[in-house]
């Protein structure tokens, strides 16, 4: 059969589950929200309540020591193939020099233990760009460069990118990110890893941002939806068809197998069974811890103060002194957290949907919204049927194309058809 | 010219973790000359232990492509199998 499909390359994480990973030990995350503090204002920014606040060394210095001695349970080396670490803000490299030290330390006291890990782990920064020819920054990726997965957030084009990533000033970033992405990709001859995230004001440039994207080099282009409120059906036509003239463009100049768009996925976009019942997000589980600058542990970042926006009360599960699920609040919310199903949080219409597979959901943001992260929210429920969509014509039009007899079936309902289409 | 990799088997499995554990030790001991610690004992073991999976590597992956390799293909001839993209090239 012709090869038809384009290459995808894995996170570094599943490379190393899929080799070493077995039911009961597999690579955990570790965030430390380095800083709360941002040098840019974007538009749509989830954490409207950031602050200077940032972590001092021997808060991370403590949870280190004790994570590499075997005084957290829940992170030991018998439940635990590696780590990956993850460096957030605000925007991270405001706090390089803090996150140097970490890495240089972490290093250092897993050699000094001749700890398993030091054969598999992983740092990760997804950062806005604006600090990256800093010198502090570059000493930084000289040294922990390739144990590093580097991204730069990257919205689409220059026009979209302007219009909701802009400075203190009011200014666009645009310029200075795609500067240091070339140079990224110079030093490393490695595209820095992307995703392009969606709202109701760049939805409209998806197409054109898409095409910029792929003339900058990239190749593997992950682009998701926000979860967050106000998509409409209205939406949900133009994303269809942006995805459509997408689809064209790839098929027509026979892209197809050269370049990844995340949201055309030949798996996805069909019913699921009742036997697949685990909680999409991964913010509700025993692989992801978050910390922040006070040492307070949680699941993700998403259940801190500065994402929560004061609609909800922090849900800490930790502290780096009494350590995970010590107070009866914190045994609570990880109680609560992990009887989590696809099943508890759906209503029937969600968990019975007939393209449930694919469609994603922030358990953060779901506490934030409804006060628990038990119960979905579903602003997304029209764009995700219009990529379905999407999907539909991008497979079939490929498929057809290459005389390959397959058919990507359609499991819309007229009505939702008819919904996205009719704007 | 590229051919995907679409089923591992086992002996497919063991050359890529032998390449992923092979770089893991060149990653290291670069980050160790690098932090001028060229002369410790650390260095020295990391270095006979990148040493002796280099050579388990080279060996097995020197196999896979003369002979194994045609199980997928079927010219095994001067293929290149590249991990990172899931893939043999010419």
């Amino acid at each position: 059969m012709v090869n038809y499909l384009p290459p995808i390359r894995d996170e570094w994480s599943h490379i190393m589950d899929k080799l070493y990973g077995r039911p009961d030990k597999y690579i955990k995350t570790i965030t430390f929200q380095v800083t709360e503090d941002c040098c840019l204002c974007c538009t749509y920014c989830y954490q409207l309540h950031k602050t200077h606040n940032s972590m001092t060394f021997p808060i991370a210095k403590k949870f280190i020591d004790d994570l590499l001695t075997e005084q957290y349970k829940e992170i030991t080396i018998n439940n635990t193939l590696g780590l990956q670490i993850d460096f957030i803000g605000g925007e991270p490299l405001m706090s390089i020099e803090l996150i140097y030290q970490i890495c240089d330390y972490f290093i250092d006291q897993m050699i000094k233990l001749n700890h398993p890990w030091i054969n598999c782990f992983r740092f990760s920064i997804c950062s806005n760009g604006i600090l990256y020819f800093n010198k502090e920054v570059q000493k930084f990726l000289d040294t922990f460069g390739n144990f590093c997965a580097f991204s730069i957030s990257i919205d689409g084009n220059k026009e979209l990118h302007d219009k909701c990533r802009i400075d203190k000033d009011g200014n666009g970033s645009y310029d200075r990110a795609i500067k240091a992405v070339h140079h990224y990709y110079n030093k490393f001859n490695i595209m820095p890893d992307i995703k392009m995230t969606l709202s109701p004001d760049n939805i409209n440039y998806t197409y054109k941002s898409i095409i910029n994207l792929i003339n900058e080099g990239y190749k593997q282009i992950h682009m998701n939806c926000i979860y967050e409120e106000g998509w409409s059906y209205e939406h949900a036509s133009i994303l269809y068809y942006e995805l459509k003239k997408i689809s064209d463009y790839l098929i027509d100049n026979n892209l197809y197998n050269k370049i990844n768009i995340s949201m055309f996925d030949e798996n996805k976009y069909c019913p699921m069974t009742i036997d697949d019942n685990q909680n999409w997000c991964g913010g509700v589980d025993n692989f992801m811890f978050a910390i922040d600058y006070k040492g307070d542990i949680y699941r993700c970042i998403r259940y801190m103060e500065s994402s929560l926006n004061g609609d909800q009360k922090p849900l800490i599960i930790g502290n780096i002194y009494h350590k995970i699920g010590f107070t009866k609040e914190e045994q609570e919310n990880l109680s609560k957290l992990s009887h989590i199903t696809r099943r508890s949080q759906s209503t029937d219409e969600c968990f019975n949907c007939s393209v449930a597979s694919g469609c994603g959901w922030c358990s953060g943001y779901n506490y934030q919204k409804f006060g628990t992260a038990n119960k979905r929210t579903t602003y997304i429920c029209p764009m995700h049927k219009a990529t379905a969509l999407a999907n539909v014509y991008y497979w079939n039009k490929l498929y057809q194309k290459l005389n390959i007899n397959k058919e990507f079936i359609n499991y819309l309902s007229k009505k939702d058809i008819n919904s996205i289409l009719s704007y | 010219m590229e051919f995907k990799i679409e089923n591992y088997d086992e002996e497919l499995k063991e050359l890529e973790k032998l390449y992923y554990e092979t770089n893991a030790r060149a990653e290291i001991i670069a980050l160790l000359i690098n932090k001028q610690m060229k002369n410790s004992e650390t260095f020295d073991q990391y270095w006979i232990e990148y040493l002796d999976l280099f050579i388990k590597y080279q060996q097995a992956k020197e196999k896979f492509e003369k002979e194994i390799v045609a199980k997928y293909i079927d010219k095994p001839v001067n293929w290149i199998i590249d991990f990172e993209n899931k893939s043999f090239r010419i």
